[in-house]
């Protein structure tokens, strides 16, 4: 059936390539204008509990774009009027961003953040210095105390050493524009930051911000690997045709792959930039094979430089290669596919991009290289005469033939099966979420980790995650399904959230809590004519809500709702982490949860809930990825194993086959364990496609051996002659492909170096368990699928010929 | 000859029987290999979940949110605390690191005293009293008196004999002389707060009150005569040096000392003394000659017995927390809690923090 169609399409090939060229234009119309953008919504969860609660209540108690600046005095404490005017400069020119949700903007300088004094009507709050800057140096000194008594300041906003300010501010998400938002705040931060004054500023807006900063280089840094490409392609395939067509079918696959992604409304995250790459290399590897069959077979006819050859070649070349390269590419589609169960929406989204993309290397490369190849003039002509086949790969391939005709092919064995057991142990320590403090997107130091750093040393953190408590509103439900019954003043509910967020604060990683509770102390001080000694609780329902009550009335409408809503039926414990690694988010994930178990009574009352906020959101993610984790890799694997005992109907061949691709996935993942890159967001579309596209290129090989070995050869002579030919193909795309991907290596955003790294690892491992291991297993196995004892018997005396080595 | 073939035949037939055996069992397992890996990876596909690695956490003795109330000098090197929901700790190397006791209430621990190493009581919130007779393993709530309206109590103190005088919110007036297994109730519940007691010789005791009142009993607590001194703020505590010279301070920097055993109270300005913020507990400092007196905002003062020298202070620049109780070290420091628990040098006013 495959040769009948490989002959279709070259009977018909005016017509394919008609239309190969009507789709690629009308699809570049639409993949020219692709949305190139984080969307970060695209990376939640969206059915994960956290984020349904993260979605209710971002509004008011912290979404994930909180930006937060750093005013640090270059000379002594903040409290000096240059300084001071600095922050009031600064926060008066937040309302000059665009998208920011002004009721969220937290400053020393700003009207949320107050004093609490006790005066004739019970209790006043004054902003420490909102609208007007303090006059005098016994005003200021006056604020400065006011400061230094309020832990709710002291601490989360002014830095212990009283050398930095805190200033925080959220956005509209809806309204929200990242690049817009990183320059104008970054122009704030230039206009503002001189000799008195050093600024920090991170935020998630900020950090994609940068990424898209980096857009132009990362298009650069594809340039150049193309061109690198291109020459080395050139170099080493001597002829034009062997450069532009493997070119060519990666440019044809991302057109069609990024117009049908358009098509149906799916934008292109610059941070999956590499996986494009990845993707692509496999277009190439596939039209590197098809052109180096295309060779053999050209070779083969004597003589002869006419057309006629040329389609003949060609034909023989795709009716050869479409088993072993469709099946390539269906185990890559298929794997890939597994990908879709995670309900994160970028991965989801991912997976369409990525199997239309990969689906379209079976058009670009298995039907379009062999179709152009037909119409080759003078196919055996080269364009320069530095012939690297003789030079390097010859000799190259035929230690790959050497070592599987001696015992060196036991050595291989073996290395591989150490390398499996050592990468195997390093693999299960690979960290969930980010491994690092600071960014892993961007290099330690680069501006924004360095400000990230400066912000965590300085304060408890800058990330925050909130804990929902209470709602007695209208069918409200406790997680026992039981109604809500406790109210937010509830003296058990308060003491509870106290006891909760003392609890948290035990983790060094949680800088501090802040809750309603924690104003209700001061207020209740104050009101005992500021003794310490009543710094508590009220001890009743009422004494409490009093208290409640005297504090919004001394305060602004609005006040009270980054601590509750508006009817008070829900309140947030919101916590400040220093950072966003993996271990930390798990363990304050672990310790609220265990909280809960240890305190049901209080539980049933007060209905905590996870998790809003930026870490909130991260902590989702990470669950999700770490419960996906072992089932996805699980399914791909499965998939891939039941594509090959279908198609070599052998079992054995599943298991074959599983070899290289769990040998470089090992290898990946202990190479990410072992340089502490994590699997987070970021990193899992990469470490995902890569599960199954390890195995295209043992495909080549295996099928090849076993199409000469049919045709009666001998065990050696058809391992060989692969070798030398797919073998060709496999050593050139890799060779090609690890430099190419080495350029990433110099990219401004350390997560592009670390792919492109990983990618080049996974290349590595790949090629050479196809060139060196899985001949020495097939020969030293012999499986029946590869080498099938039901063709010709013919003599395996002409091994020893081949290498001029007796066989073993 | 014949044999001979016969039984290499058997031999060869044997072996080749053993081989197809050994050759069925390996082909078995090579069938069933495949497949039970293909079941394998399905099922963890579908049903392995892994969970997260969680790193412990060791609570610190003190948290930044306790708030240590209570302090006691036990003896020598050993010190006690109380604070916030029930907390009971104890150092034995002058305060520089605790130990959790573990206590049998929630109640906010408001004082602690101490008899000697065994004995102790504590009291509190709710009118909570607790003692312990080992020195703290073991802590046990003990029954007191309690009014129907408020309940806290502030402050307790303890004498030779197993004698402990306890005082709070309701007009509460608390004495025990079994080492706080009972007590009794020594004075009718009025609304007024007794925040202070001090006993200064066999018959005569003190307690600091609010709105400048000041009660003195003569008879060993039975009856009880109050003074209003020219202080109008509340008083915290009151501590006296001899029979005769006595100070009480409180609120808004309220100052009062006596020289003749109570007969008048001489009122220090917060303008002379420098002091305006709440001070919440007095002692002598016999090593530097002066009383030492802590309280709100990091403010501490020392003035000499003859009241003429003040020297109002800041703990240190930046800890400016609030502290209630001080207790006296013989070698010229004093150690002092509150939002924060650390040691002062006197003469060379340096703050050591020891928690936040």
């Amino acid at each position: 059936m495959l040769e009948k169609f490989a002959l279709f399409c070259m009977r018909h090939r005016k017509v394919v390539l008609g239309l190969v060229v009507v789709v690629t234009a009308v699809l570049a119309n639409f993949a020219y204008k692709i949305d190139v953008k984080t969307v970060f919504e695209d990376l939640q969860p969206g059915s994960h509990p956290y984020i349904k609660v993260h979605e209710q209540f971002k509004d008011t108690f912290g979404g994930t774009s909180i930006i937060t600046f750093m005013v640090q005095s270059k000379e002594g404490d903040i409290f000096q009027m240059p300084v001071l005017k600095k922050i009031r400069d600064l926060t008066q020119g937040l309302y000059k961003i665009d998208a920011i949700n002004e009721f969220q903007i937290f400053s020393i300088a700003g009207k949320k953040l107050k004093e609490t004094r006790a005066s004739t009507v019970g209790i006043e709050s004054f902003p420490y210095m909102w609208p007007e800057l303090p006059e005098t140096q016994a005003d200021i000194d006056y604020m400065k105390e006011a400061i230094l008594r309020s832990p709710l300041v002291y601490g989360p906003f002014v830095s212990k050493d009283l050398t930095a300010t805190l200033i925080t501010v959220d956005f509209f998400d809806n309204l929200l524009d990242f690049n817009l938002a990183y320059e104008q705040a970054y122009a704030l931060v230039e206009e503002l930051d001189d000799d008195t004054v050093d600024i920090s500023l991170v935020g998630n807006p900020i950090l994609y911000g940068w990424v898209d900063h980096y857009l132009p280089e990362t298009m650069k840094l594809i340039g150049i690997a193309a061109g690198i490409f291109l020459v080395l392609l050139f170099v080493i395939n001597r002829t034009w045709r062997g450069t532009i067509l493997p070119l060519l079918s990666g440019a044809i696959s991302a057109i069609w792959a990024l117009g049908v992604a358009q098509l149906c409304g799916i934008h292109f995250d610059p941070l999956v930039v590499v996986v494009a790459m990845l993707i692509t290399a496999r277009a190439v590897s596939h039209s590197v094979q098809m052109m180096t069959r295309f060779h053999e077979e050209i070779d083969k006819v004597e003589g002869h430089e006419e057309d006629l050859d040329s389609l003949s070649a060609a034909t023989a070349t795709m009716k050869d290669l479409l088993r072993p390269g469709l099946l390539g590419i269906a185990t890559d589609a298929g794997c890939v596919t597994v990908v879709a169960i995670s309900p994160i929406p970028l991965l989801q989204k991912l997976v369409v991009l990525a199997v239309v993309w990969v689906g379209t290397v079976a058009i670009s490369s298995i039907i379009v290289t062999p179709v152009l190849l037909s119409w080759v003039k003078n196919p055996k002509s080269y364009a320069h005469p530095l012939n690297l086949d003789l030079l390097v790969i010859r000799p190259f391939l035929n230690i790959c033939v050497n070592v599987v005709a001696t015992k060196t092919r036991y050595f291989v064995v073996g290395l591989a099966t150490i390398v499996f057991i050592v990468s195997g142990v390093l693999a299960v320590d690979l960290t969930v979420g980010d491994a690092n403090p600071g960014s892993p997107i961007l290099w330690p130091d680069g501006r924004y980790n360095v400000d990230s750093a400066k912000i965590n040393t300085q304060f408890p953190g800058a990330d925050r995650m909130f804990v929902v408590v209470g709602g007695v509103e209208e069918g409200a439900k406790n997680e026992f399904g039981g109604k809500v019954v406790g109210k937010i003043k509830d003296v058990e509910i308060l003491d509870g959230m106290l006891r909760f967020q003392q609890y948290m604060e035990q983790q060094k990683e949680i800088g501090a809590t802040i809750s309603v509770a924690d104003v209700l102390p001061s207020v209740n001080q104050t009101l005992r004519e500021g003794n310490f000694r009543y710094s508590e609780l009220g001890t009743t329902t009422d004494q409490n809500g009093e208290l409640l009550f005297m504090f919004e009335r001394a305060a602004e409408p609005g006040d009270l709702l980054r601590f509750t809503d508006v009817d008070i039926n829900y309140a947030s414990v919101v916590m400040y982490f220093s950072d966003r690694k993996g271990v930390t988010i798990q363990t304050a994930i672990a310790r609220v949860k265990q909280f809960i178990k240890d305190n049901p009574e209080l539980q049933e009352l007060a209905n905590f809930r996870l998790a809003g906020g930026i870490i909130g959101v991260i902590a989702s993610v990470n669950e999700v990825i770490l419960s996906g984790q072992i089932q996805s890799i699980a399914l791909a694997l499965f998939i891939l194993v039941m594509m090959c005992i279908i198609v070599y109907r052998s079992s054995i061949a599943g298991m074959f086959f599983m070899v290289p691709v769990v040998l470089a996935n090992l290898v990946t993942f202990a190479f990410m364990s072992w340089q502490n890159i994590g699997m987070n967001i970021n990193t899992v579309p990469v470490a995902a496609l890569g599960i199954g596209l390890g195995v295209d290129y043992t495909l080549y090989i295996c099928d090849r051996i076993k199409g000469e070995y049919d045709l009666g050869k001998s065990h050696l002579e058809a391992i060989a002659i692969s070798l030398h030919c797919a073998g060709r193909g496999v050593l050139v795309t890799a060779l090609v492909l690890i430099v190419s991907v080495g350029v990433w290596l110099f990219s401004s955003l350390r997560f592009q170096a670390e792919m492109g790294m990983l990618i080049g690892m996974w290349l590595t491992v790949s090629a050479l368990s196809a060139l060196f291991l899985m001949p020495a297993m097939a020969y030293i196995f012999k499986p029946k699928f590869i080498f099938d004892e039901d063709r010709e018997l013919t003599s395996d005396a002409n091994d020893a010929a081949v290498t001029g080595n007796a066989p073993a | 000859m014949s044999e001979n073939n016969t039984a290499v035949e058997q031999m060869s037939g044997t072996s080749k029987a053993a081989d197809s055996i050994g050759q069925k069992f390996a082909k078995l397992i090579l069938s069933i290999m495949p497949w039970a890996i293909v079941g394998t990876l399905l099922w963890a596909g579908i049903f392995v979940k892994p969970t997260a690695v969680i790193e412990e956490v060791i609570p610190p003795v003190i948290n930044v949110r306790d708030n240590i109330f209570g302090l006691s000098h036990v003896d020598a090197d050993i010190y006690m605390a109380v604070g916030n929901y029930g907390k009971v700790i104890i150092s034995t190397d002058k305060g520089i690191t605790w130990n959790n006791q573990i206590t049998p209430t929630e109640a906010h621990l408001q004082d602690i005293t101490s008899w000697d190493e065994k004995y102790s009581v504590a009291v509190g919130n709710d009118g909570v009293t607790l003692r312990t007779e080992d020195g703290g393993k073991t802590w046990v709530e003990v029954e007191s008196p309690k009014s129907d309206t408020a309940n806290k109590l502030l402050r307790v103190h303890s004498y030779p004999n197993g004698e402990a005088w306890a005082v709070g919110e309701m007009g509460m007036i608390l004495q025990s002389t079994d080492y706080g297994k009972t007590w009794n109730q020594m004075r009718e519940e009025e609304d007024v707060f007794m925040n202070d007691i001090v006993r200064v010789d066999d018959t005569t005791l003190y307690i600091a009150g609010e709105f400048g009142l000041i009660f003195k009993s003569t008879d060993n607590g039975k009856t009880w005569k109050d003074t209003q001194t020219d202080s109008p703020n509340s008083f915290t505590a009151v501590a006296f040096r001899t029979p005769q010279e006595g100070v009480v301070v409180g609120l808004g920097g309220s100052i009062v000392a006596t020289q003749d055993g109570g007969e008048t109270w001489t009122y220090i300005k917060p303008e002379t003394s420098g002091m305006t913020e709440h001070l919440m507990d007095v002692d002598w400092s016999e090593n530097t000659n002066q009383w030492i007196a802590v309280g709100n905002k990091g403010k501490w003062i020392k003035f000499s017995a003859d009241l003429t020298q003040f020297d109002s202070r800041n703990l240190s620049d930046t800890d400016l927390t609030s502290h209630t109780e001080l207790a006296i070290d013989g070698d010229g420091s004093f150690l002092s809690v509150g939002q924060t628990v650390g040691s002062m040098d006197i003469k060379s006013n340096a703050w050591t923090l020891f928690a936040d």
